[in-house]
């Protein structure tokens, strides 16, 4: 079994034993990412293919100083980006309209979904608002950072974030009263 | 909660998401990745071309090797040339007064070149002789009967024998010269019999005085000659490649098979089903062999050298992990192993330093063919091979499991490259044959064995 260090030195030297290993250790968890910016499981999994090829050939970039999981992460959302960009099904719904700024809502209801059901109201955002959110309230990206990422303004990138907060907060209520329902019914 | 507290929650959520990929999700991200290189096979390979092209680099660079033919050939005609000039030019030694010097000197070369003798090795004892045949004139200026009527002749004599010592010695290393000096000499008709007779005289001196201690530098060089003549270590390089295989001779059972209760109990491995067979794979030698004659036909040959043995096999996929596993009277632990299964060819290599010793043959024909056989001893440096683990069914590699010495029986066939008569360049087969098994008695038995073509080549001397 390798150590971190030991992994990424023998997935430099094109180990491909040592290249599976580290794809077995992270695919799962990567895959749940790439979900999140998609609409289904497929098309995750074609990010999430894109991305570990993506990750071994610039492996030689990771200087070991942060998390190797952080590093993987950053490169499976730049392939998701990519991926959404690129494909037609997605560049529809990617168009951000310039929209002025609007106040957070103060809603801060309780999340009483498991993390496929969170995964799953979000992936029904739109994807503008969809890949705005996760950047920003999932990635922790700022709005600046994820202005130069999808080539919009910070202010734009607001707005949108506004709006899809707003959406999935009215989901995640009515969800919540159904489950509030259903319990009392149980 | 605050924003932050929602935003918080969704993360921790997001955090705990997962999927299981598809499984064929990893060949799509394989065959996108740029194919594994096989570096290690790459250097193994690398070795004995590095060694190959030395050979002919060495072989085509050879002390001039057309040119010392063509050299030989001038002496051979040359020798023939003086021995049939040497009765004739005998017999004028009695009736040129001054042709002693050449004469001699003609006589000495003629023998030298017969037993072929280095030039440099003939300019001192011309030099010698020179300097006796002056002393032999003086002895004859003094000795004269007749000092009046003969003086003139003894002075030119003198002065055309000095001529000629010079000619001699300012081209000493060329037959042709000295025969157009004898020319020269023998065309002097002043022939004296007092001198005649004292010459030679002197050239009988002269000839019991060079088998005698006068000229020890010329003994010496007869004895260096007639060591040279004695047979001697010649040394060169030895490689070749070729394929190798093992033979199993517990038949279909397992490579390497054992149980830790039969191989404990030092029985047999036991069959199993589904274990890989040894395929061929490929071989290749290198070293530094050391030759000597010992009849004219027959040499004595040994090689030292590095020899490299493989043979592929089938196996399950790889696992990496501390595992420990029993396996007869061994415990180890291994860093990795090998499922049983079909999915990954392995290749299970063999490092020895080998030894052989072989008896040559070679045809004394206009074929330069060579027969070759004997044993040899080899030392098991490293090897990689698995071994099948019958109780947790699957590969190992162990090294204890291998015997640290191979015997083997080696022949061959190889023909001449050039025409040179000891020692030619040569290329031909070898095949090798184990005698002793590969892996320990409790393992089972294996005789590797190898069939490659071969290179012979002489250094450079």
């Amino acid at each position: 079994m390798f150590t971190t260090a030991q992994l990424v030195k023998e997935c430099l030297k094109n180990d491909r034993a040592a290249q599976k290993q580290l794809y077995e250790q992270y695919a799962e968890v990567m895959l749940g990412v790439c979900y999140r910016y998609t609409k289904s499981l497929a098309d995750a999994e074609d990010v999430l293919q894109e991305g570990f090829i993506r990750v071994f050939k610039n492996l030689h970039q990771y200087r070991n100083e942060g998390e190797l999981g952080a590093w993987i992460r950053r490169v499976m959302v730049t392939s998701a980006l990519n991926y959404l960009k690129r494909n037609a099904k997605y560049q529809h719904d990617l168009f951000f309209e310039k929209a002025d700024l609007h106040p957070v809502a103060d809603e801060n209801p309780a999340i009483n979904l498991d993390s496929k059901e969170l995964a799953s109201l979000i992936q029904q955002l739109p994807t503008g608002y969809q890949t705005i959110f996760n950047l920003h309230a999932v990635e922790g990206y700022s709005h600046v950072e994820i202005g130069g990422m999808l080539g919009i303004t910070d202010g734009t990138s607001r707005s949108q974030y506004a709006r899809a907060r707003a959406l999935l907060v009215s989901w995640v209520k009515i969800n919540y009263s159904d489950h509030k329902k259903q319990t009392y019914v149980q | 909660m605050s924003n932050s507290e929602f935003e918080k929650a969704v993360q921790q959520k997001m955090g705990e998401l997962t999927f299981t990929p598809s499984a064929g999700l990893w060949d799509k991200v394989e065959a996108g990745l740029p194919p594994e290189k096989k570096r290690r096979r790459f250097i193994f390979l690398l070795l004995p071309l590095v060694m190959v092209l030395c050979g002919i680099f060495f072989w085509q660079n050879q002390p001039d090797q057309k040119q010392t033919h063509t050299a030989t050939k001038i002496i051979e005609q040359t020798q023939n040339k003086n021995t049939a000039a040497s009765v004739q030019q005998q017999s004028k030694i009695l009736q040129c007064k001054d042709s002693t010097a050449v004469n001699t000197t003609t006589v000495e070369s003629g023998s030298i070149e017969k037993r072929s003798v280095p030039s440099k090795i003939k300019m001192g004892t011309k030099a010698r002789t020179a300097m006796q045949i002056k002393n032999a004139i003086a002895e004859t200026d003094d000795g004269g009967d007749d000092r009046v009527t003969k003086n003139k002749n003894q002075r030119n004599l003198k002065a055309r024998t000095k001529a000629t010592i010079t000619a001699v010695a300012a081209d000493e290393d060329t037959a042709t010269s000295k025969n157009t000096a004898l020319l020269q000499t023998e065309s002097s008709n002043d022939v004296n019999d007092t001198v005649k007779r004292k010459v030679k005289a002197s050239i009988t001196a002269t000839t019991f005085t060079q088998k005698k201690d006068t000229l020890p530098q010329l003994s010496k060089t007869t004895e260096k000659e007639k060591k040279k003549n004695q047979p001697h270590w010649q040394w060169g390089w030895d490689a070749g490649m070729g394929i190798s295989g093992i033979n199993n001779t517990n038949g279909k059972r397992a490579n390497n098979a054992s149980s830790s209760v039969g191989a404990g109990a030092g029985g047999v491995p036991p069959l199993m089903a589904g274990v890989s067979a040894f395929k061929t794979g490929f071989a290749f030698h290198a070293g530094v062999y050391a030759q000597k004659s010992i009849t004219p036909s027959l040499n004595f040959k040994t090689v030292i050298g590095y020899n490299f043995m493989s043979s592929f096999m089938r196996v399950g996929e790889r696992v990496d992990t501390n595992a420990q596993y029993i396996s007869g009277a061994y415990t180890a632990t291994a860093d990795h192993y090998y499922r049983l299964g079909n999915s990954t060819a392995y290749l299970n290599q063999y490092h020895y330093i080998a030894i052989p010793l072989l008896l040559q043959w070679h045809s004394s024909t206009s074929l330069p063919l060579n027969i070759e056989a004997g044993p040899a001893l080899s030392w098991l440096l490293h090897s990689n091979a698995l071994v099948y683990e019958a109780n947790s069914q699957a590969y190992y590699s162990d090294k204890r499991r291998f015997n640290p010495f191979a015997f083997s029986l080696q022949a061959g066939l190889s023909v001449g490259l050039t025409k040179k008569k000891t020692d030619p360049a040569s290329i031909g087969f070898r095949f090798s044959y184990a005698l002793n098994s590969a892996v320990k008695k409790d393992f089972g038995k294996q005789l590797p064995f190898s069939t490659s073509l071969t290179l012979h080549i002489p250094f450079k001397k």
